[in-house]
């Protein structure tokens, strides 16, 4: 069963929303290094990872300077719909492939993400 | 309408295979200004380096951009796209000071379709990730794109590229040349603003904050995500006001839902030691504060270390601008103070 299947359940028997009866599991694969975090159902991805100290690369947290870009690895459906400031930086393409802006996504369930080394972006 | 006429162009000889020096040739003999093919540029000016300066700056360069590793250009993008170097305007706190040596010269690149054809390396890396370019890092090209019509080109190339986005950034007002384009949202063009004293004092040869606010408007209304740099912020007796009365006036040129596309950058005053001596030599009349007693020193990204407000200034520009802000634009998103 997933986590917000479980959630769901809770709902129907007690007063607390759920965002604040579960976690999730977020595995992260930054800069070449591997991280795994809880995160409470409804929290913000990138305040999580800080939280956990997982370096993902981050600058304005108000969803347009696009640094805090991030790849959902696996759990395509485990995090909130694409905000309006993702929508308008980041349009079709990249959302549907799995980018997200860790600083307006919302985690539902448990998922992997992943941001490449900076160093990596670059061609050779 | 301000933007730049200079006062003479060279053409390398590199750049006279493609189309885009022809058709600026064309326009350069229409207005009257005269041009010259040549193998190198060289100084050909006279006079003290003041002179040469402000001569330099009325001189454009056409010239193509060899392809070199783009540099990285944080806060603001992933990376530095430029299709001009050098600067019409003679802002005196400007880094580009510190970039262009004794002879600042205008350069335009006219290989457009090679520079957007290396950002397309850049991009296929990242992908699916969005990369975002800064066409304003070393130069302000508004003022020329009447001439070049490049970030036109740029625009409308990024507007069909699902992973590409730019960004410019200008003083200028000479906007219309792109109310008509498809952008799609994929270019955010923002304002260099200042108070009054900053803009009365230092921004010279720049249009003025009210045609900047008009020009803001225009590309508002043309749908652009839009924006605003406020900086350099300057700490001279009587700033907080002049600051508020800043914030005031971008508030009351926008309707709630243009404030609400709109972000806005905040960067506090500083310079290199190399800056200040530049500063000092061709603007040898300015009264820019730059007494190194009421700063902190600092290493930035590039390395070189800086002049900069020290920790309780900082907050006292946050407490004083972002405070105006959040009471009188509090749709609008603050990306950074720095």
């Amino acid at each position: 069963m997933s986590k917000r299947a479980a959630v769901d359940e809770k709902e129907l028997g007690e007063r607390k929303p759920p965002v604040e009866q579960g976690v999730a599991r977020v595995e992260a694969r930054v800069r070449d290094k591997e991280y795994a975090f809880d995160v409470p159902l409804g929290g913000n991805l990138l305040s999580a990872a800080l939280r956990n100290k997982v370096p993902v690369d981050h600058l304005c947290r108000v969803g347009l300077c696009g640094i805090c870009q991030v790849r959902v690895a696996w759990g395509d459906d485990s995090l909130s719909e694409p905000s309006d400031a993702e929508t308008l930086l980041l349009d079709e393409m990249p959302l549907s492939e799995g980018v997200r802006l860790a600083c307006q996504a919302k985690v539902l369930d448990d998922l992997g993400i992943e941001q490449s080394d900076a160093k990596r972006q670059a061609p050779r | 309408m301000r933007y730049f006429r200079p006062a003479r162009v060279y053409v390398k000889e590199e750049a006279l295979k493609y189309e885009l020096t022809d058709e600026m040739v064309a326009r350069f003999n229409e207005s009257g200004i005269p041009v010259e093919m040549v193998k190198r540029v060289r100084s050909t000016f006279d006079g003290t380096p003041r002179e040469q300066f402000f001569e330099a700056k009325r001189t454009l360069v056409l010239g193509v951009r060899k392809k070199t590793p783009l540099q990285g250009c944080r806060p603001s993008a992933n990376w530095q796209l430029p299709f001009v170097s050098g600067c019409p305007g003679h802002c005196h706190y400007c880094y580009l000071n510190t970039s262009f040596g004794p002879r600042p010269y205008v350069r335009v690149y006219v290989n457009v379709d090679e520079i957007l054809a290396h950002a397309e390396e850049y991009i296929e890396v990242r992908r699916p990730m969005v990369t975002i370019f800064e066409g304003s890092s070393t130069s302000d090209p508004v003022p020329l794109e009447h001439w070049t019509g490049s970030l036109s080109r740029a625009i409308e190339h990024f507007a069909k590229h699902p992973y590409g986005r730019f960004r410019i950034a200008t003083k200028y007002d000479n906007v219309e040349p792109f109310l008509g384009l498809d952008h799609r949202g994929h270019t955010r063009i923002r304002f260099t603003v200042n108070s009054k004293r900053v803009v009365g004092s230092w921004d010279k040869a720049t249009a003025s904050l009210s045609r900047r606010l008009a020009a803001a408007k225009k590309i508002a209304q043309a749908g652009y995500p839009f924006g605003f740099l406020l900086g350099p912020i300057v700490m001279y007796e009587g700033w907080e006001n002049e600051y508020v009365d800043l914030v005031t006036s971008i508030a009351d040129t926008f309707t709630s839902e243009e404030r609400s596309r709109m972000s806005l950058e905040l960067i506090t005053h500083r310079f290199t030691p190399k800056a200040k001596s530049i500063i000092e030599s061709v603007y040898s009349d300015t009264d820019l504060p730059m007494d190194e007693g009421e700063r902190v020193w600092r290493y930035g990204q590039f390395g070189y270390g800086k002049w900069m407000y020290p920790r309780d200034a900082y907050d006292a520009v946050k407490q004083v601008v972002q405070g105006a802000i959040g009471r009188m634009l509090p749709q609008a998103k603050v990306m950074y103070l720095v």
